[in-house]
């Protein structure tokens, strides 16, 4: 033993450094993915198996990485990120059940999701609301339904209401009788409720979410569903449906306009072949230097000239730091279509209701890596894209108001648009001022601007690579919603 | 008198500035420099001066027509008498005669008259290829420790293998061998060696993110190995071998990587290590040699093997790389991953002429688990049975070897082929004849294989690289496309799994050598060989049933005219008639039948330290398949390859 024990000193000390402090890893457990966590309980008892869901607001399925099932309750895990009205679903049998979930952020948890009546009914209301309304769940401002720092919006309404006699208490207990009466091991093809509400302007319901071969089947076979509570067994879902349109007419899920701030949008076309803004050629590799993986970035800094200076607006538009936030080709964060070369960036600002106050925003697009320096990733060297932050339009013919955006489509390396210095559109002298009309469209080139529309009803589309006419009407882009915040 | 310009003072301060530093002492310098220059030829479009390059990127460097030189530099330095060192330094391989323009400017894609296209690797730049340092401190027991360069040379081909000659410094590590017990009765020797990030691992990697997205990091990994070897008797010797490979890559959901470096979050600054791939291997082998019995040597070994790979870093290449993985991606009945492990044994008695009349015999059990895989065991050059096995030919030399990560690759034509023994049951009896001039040798081998199995799921666990059935043609195997099977060359050699599997073969090899007593330096070599290969592969499908069999001839006549000439002149035969080799389930199975004519010519020419080498080959193949499936194709292929040596 006196022998092998240098053995083991020296063959320890010479092998140090030689990837031997890694095996202390040897017992390390792996850490759990981060996840966004919502749980909850269903409505059935027991065992019954149910397919579980988690859908975003456009009805897409997200893909947990771990669902756990016991007894009535459930755990689901999706990849740790921001999610933000989505519904939690399972179907059994006869039951296709729902809960909202407003929003679930990165590594936290949402509990107490559950598919009851209350979760349904509740989900049933902002359906049909949405359905009316023409409003998207996937737009809606979550915090504007359920302010997670006051505790106010529709959700805190809804629930409120469905403890006091009313016509939500009365959609409420409509629902009680449905899911009593439904069989989760009852194996049907399709669910006897509640399917998506499909409901006119007017708020009259086209598709009730409550299936009348249901209804007959059950009274067929004895079961007969009394959901009115009248002592009568209903065979036709028309009260159900005239209370769903009631009740839903008497809330804003969307939330209300917050008059504070403007969603400014930038988007930048990085397509070959794009126009400048005097309708010439471009090379967009002029100054930058193309190299595999790098990525388009945003780059903008409070203007010097601008009333509004406030260091926490430099810090979200990146501080004149470049090759910091990134922008989006990926059909997210308000991008549009993934894929097409058009990148998208928005930001949440400050504006002055009053309209005296102007905010003005030097800018910039930079093709680079993340934290690449200026050369060989900026569109030029020097000078700035400038935008003075007005909400043109389109005009709300009743309000008089904007719509909320203040958007931009800019091309990568046009030099002859809203450039500050150096400008080289031959119809300017050079020097782009904050209210130069640089191409004659009757706006000054440093703002939001028109672009073309198809047609009357057309919402418009920014014309690909093409910014150097003048459009005809100011763009609310599709992929995102106003500013809302809860109602009062 | 005339006075010196400058003051005494700086007069002395310059002389000391000039004296000479301390220099070193040239008689510690040992150096010793070689140039080796290869020609290639083959009545083929391709250039370089590397038969068979990368099997999977596509490189510049494969090809047949050019010549191309490299020069190495080796530097020994005696530092004191128990500290020494060394380095090489070696041009790279592929600058060609005909372009000693290239800078090593790349440009993709492009070749043009600039000079400045191909890159780096045919600009013949010195890279230094070895370093080492190895001393001999005063530590009990201890009698070298090295740090740096090695060729692995220290285990075996069951755990980790010597490296092959192209690779035989470019291994670094830090090693301790030492003696315990005094005169051979125990003594040991300790390695961590630097993971080799192109290979030894799932994928042929061990995190590089261009080729598995899952990994990333490979700094980190490393191979420890130890080594116990013991003397008890002078008759009796043993030696335990155990080596560990270790892959780590960053546990990616360490909180450092997913999110804010918040407290709350369990974040530290630091990044946990999770395990990609694991590799254990451990090997007993004991040698027992009688002094009563001189006649008789009994040499064992047994081994073991775990690799345990983690999916969760390592792209299923099963799966994902149409089966082409150097490691099993073992799964229980739950989909969970599992750690594949196996056992291998061997018995060689060797009976060394025991009734003094010529005849000597060698009998050799061998039994390797269907799941033993020496991940960084030999990868070439090295044999393990000692069966001619099936891939060996008459000019092709070869091997088995107990391995998934077979290397049949940056490789001459000329030179030896080997197979994966994974999954052998058999044995081998060898006679071998010795009278006079004459030397005959006969060999009869019987393999089983435990590697049979009926639906093994060659989908998502066992690599079966894509072609599992054929005898492998290494005659008319090219780089260009036959690593894709373009032009049917039979199985992957490193092909042992299958979905249908009930396979058997038998072979039987007949050498003979006979010095010609009438002509100085001639030989006359001679070779019979049949190969039975049969798989009843689908056991429900009667019509799935391959059944190869290979005959070869070969003779060749060896002469050496003068002390510095030696000539030889070859021709082998071969003729496979193989039932059922390719097809499918669904579409049936056709016939092949092979004949190939080979012929070479060689010299070689030894004077005053240069060695010029020379062989010439023409091969005739015809590959006849069944008409109604396939079209017959057939090779003229015309080849050469010199080689030019001169080391000082």
């Amino acid at each position: 033993m006196r022998k092998l024990l240098p053995i083991g000193i020296v063959t320890l000390a010479a092998l140090t450094g030689c990837g031997l402090e890694s095996l202390f890893n040897l017992g390390h457990q792996a850490y759990p993915r981060p996840a966004s966590k919502i749980s909850g309980t269903a409505a059935w008892q027991g065992a019954a198996p149910y397919q579980f869901q988690v859908v975003d607001g456009n009805g897409k399925a997200l893909e947990p990485f771990s669902l756990t099932v016991s007894g009535e309750s459930y755990l689901v895990q999706l990849p740790s990120s921001n999610y933000s009205m989505v519904r939690a679903q399972a179907r059994a049998g006869h039951l296709l059940l729902r809960a909202l979930v407003p929003f679930v952020g990165p590594e936290s948890s949402v509990t107490g999701v559950n598919l009851d009546a209350r979760g349904m009914t509740e989900t049933l209301i902002v359906e049909a609301n949405l359905s009316a309304t023409g409003h998207k769940l996937a737009l809606l401002n979550a915090s504007a339904y359920d302010d997670p720092a006051t505790g106010d919006g529709t959700r805190k309404k809804i629930r409120a209401d469905f403890d006091v006699a009313g016509p939500t208490q009365d959609l409420l207990r409509m629902v009680e009788r449905i899911i009593a009466k439904g069989d989760p091991l009852s194996g049907d093809a399709d669910p006897g409720f509640f399917l998506a509400p499909a409901l006119d302007a007017g708020f009259n319901v086209t598709a009730s979410p409550v299936s009348v071969a249901w209804l007959v089947k059950q009274d067929a076979v004895g079961n007969g569903v009394d959901y009115t509570g009248d002592g009568v067994t209903d065979l036709t879902t028309t009260a159900f449906d005239t209370l769903l349109g009631q009740v839903a007419g008497l809330y804003k899920p969307e939330g209300c306009p917050d008059d504070s701030r403007i969603r400014l949008v930038f988007t930048v076309d990085f397509n070959q072949g794009c126009l400048s803004g005097s309708c010439g050629p471009l090379n967009r590799f002029l100054w930058t230097t193309d190299k595999p993986g790098k990525q388009m970035f945003f780059v903008g800094w409070v203007h010097k000239d601008s009333d509004i200076q406030d260091p926490a607006i430099g810090a979200m538009l990146g501080n004149s730091v470049p090759n910091q936030l990134q922008m989006y080709d990926d059909g997210t964060n308000g991008d549009e279509v993934a894929g097409d070369g058009v990148y998208t960036i928005y930001f949440d600002v400050p504006r002055d209701p009053t309209g005296v106050e102007k905010l003005r925003i030097g800018y910039k697009y930079t093709w680079g890596f993340k934290g690449q320096q200026w050369t060989g990733s900026e569109e030029w060297p020097g000078n700035s894209r400038i935008i003075q932050v007005d909400d043109m339009g389109p005009i709300d013919p009743i309000t008089g108001k904007g719509d909320g955006f203040v958007y931009r489509r800019d091309v990568y390396q046009d030099e002859a648009s809203n450039k500050d210095l150096s400008n080289l559109n031959p119809k300017g002298n050079g020097t782009l001022g904050w209210d130069t009309d640089l191409r004659g469209c009757g706006i000054p080139e440093a703002r939001e601007q028109m672009v073309e529309r198809v047609s009357p009803t057309d919402p418009g589309i920014p014309s690909p690579g093409n910014m150097c006419t003048c459009g005809t009407h100011f763009y609310t882009p599709p992929n995102l919603a106003t500013i809302n915040v809860a109602c009062k | 008198m005339t006075r010196s310009p400058l003051p005494r003072a700086t007069v002395a301060a310059l002389l000391m500035v000039a004296a000479p530093a301390a220099r070193a002492d040239l008689g510690n310098f040992d150096l010793s420099g070689k140039i080796y220059t290869k020609y290639m030829y083959q009545n083929d479009n391709t250039q370089g001066c590397l038969s068979m390059s990368n099997p999977f990127w596509v490189d510049n460097i494969g090809g047949h027509n050019g010549a191309c030189t490299e020069f190495e530099l080796q530097i020994k330095g005696k530092i004191s008498p128990r500290v020494q060192a060394g380095v090489r330094l070696q041009s790279r391989w592929g600058f060609m005669w005909q372009d000693w323009w290239e800078n090593g400017d790349l440009k993709p894609g492009i070749i043009d008259t600039s000079g400045e296209s191909l890159g780096m690797n045919h600009a013949s730049y010195i890279k230094l290829r070895g370093a080492w340092v190895r001393m001999a401190p005063p530590i009990p027991t201890v009698k070298w420790v090295t740090i740096g360069s090695t060729d692995y040379s220290m285990w075996n081909e069951w755990t980790i293998g010597k490296a092959r000659y192209i690779d035989r410094d470019n291994g670094t590590g830090v090693f301790v061998e030492g003696e315990a017990l005094p005169g051979g009765k125990l003594s040991y020797a300790t390695g961590a060696m630097a993971l080799p990030k192109l290979w030894a691992g799932p994928g042929w990697q061990t995190g590089v993110s261009g080729n598995d997205p899952k990994a990333a990091l490979y700094g980190t990994d490393w191979a420890f190995a130890a080594k116990l070897e013991t003397r008890p008797t002078d008759d009796l010797r043993f030696k335990l071998i155990g080596s560990l490979l270790q892959d780590w890559e960053a546990d990616k959901y360490s909180p450092m990587l997913t999110g804010a470096p918040s407290a709350a979050r369990g974040a530290d600054h630091s990044v946990a290590l999770a395990s990609r791939f694991r590799g254990i291997n451990a090997t007993l082998d004991g040698a027992w040699s009688p002094s009563s019995l001189d006649w008789l040597a009994v040499t064992g070994l047994v081994a073991y093997s775990s690799n345990n790979v983690n999916p969760e870093y390592a792209t299923n290449m099963v799966r994902n790389g149409q089966g082409f993985s150097p490691v099993v991606f073992k799964t229980d009945a739950a989909g969970n991953p599992v750690a594949s492990n196996s056992a291998a044994g061997k018995l060689l008695v060797e009976l060394m002429d025991p009734l003094q009349m010529g005849l000597s015999a060698k009998f050799e059990y061998f039994d390797i688990g269907s799941e033993y895989n020496a991940v960084m065991g030999a990868r070439r050059e090295a044999d393990v049975l000692l069966t001619d096995g099936i891939i060996t030919g008459g000019f092709t030399r070869g091997g088995q070897l107990p391995t998934l990560n077979i290397a049949n690759e940056f490789q001459d034509w000329d030179e030896p082929w080997y197979e994966s023994c994974i999954g052998w049951n058999g044995a081998t009896a060898l006679l071998e004849f010795v009278s006079g001039s004459l030397k005959v040798t006969g060999e009869g081998t019987i393999i089983g294989y435990n590697t049979n199995a009926q639906g093994r799921d060659v989908k998502n666990q066992y690599p079966d690289f894509l072609y599992t059935n054929g005898f492998t043609d290494t005659t008319a195997f090219s780089a260009a496309s036959d690593y894709a099977n373009v032009y049917a060359r039979g199985k992957d050699p490193r092909s042992v799994y299958a979905e249908f599997q009930n396979r058997a073969t038998y072979l039987g090899v007949i050498n003979a050598q006979y010095a010609l007593p009438f002509v100085a330096g001639a030989t006359v070599n001679g070779k019979l060989k049949y190969v039975h290969d049969q798989d009843k592969r689908n056991r429900a499908n009667p019509d799935d049933n391959y059944l190869g069999r290979s005959y070869l001839g070969f003779v060749s006549l060896s002469l050496q005219p003068t002390n510095e000439l030696k000539t030889t002149l070859g021709y082998e035969f071969t003729y496979w008639t193989e039932a059922r080799r390719v097809g499918s389930q669904t579409g049936g199975y056709y016939d092949d039948n092979t004949r190939r004519h080979t012929a070479r010519a060689g010299l070689t020419y030894l004077f005053g330290g240069a060695n010029l080498s020379y062989l010439v080959e023409y091969f005739h193949k015809d590959l006849l398949r069944d008409q109604t499936a396939n079209y017959n194709q057939v090779w003229n292929v015309w080849r050469s390859k010199a080689t030019f040596e001169v080391a000082w």
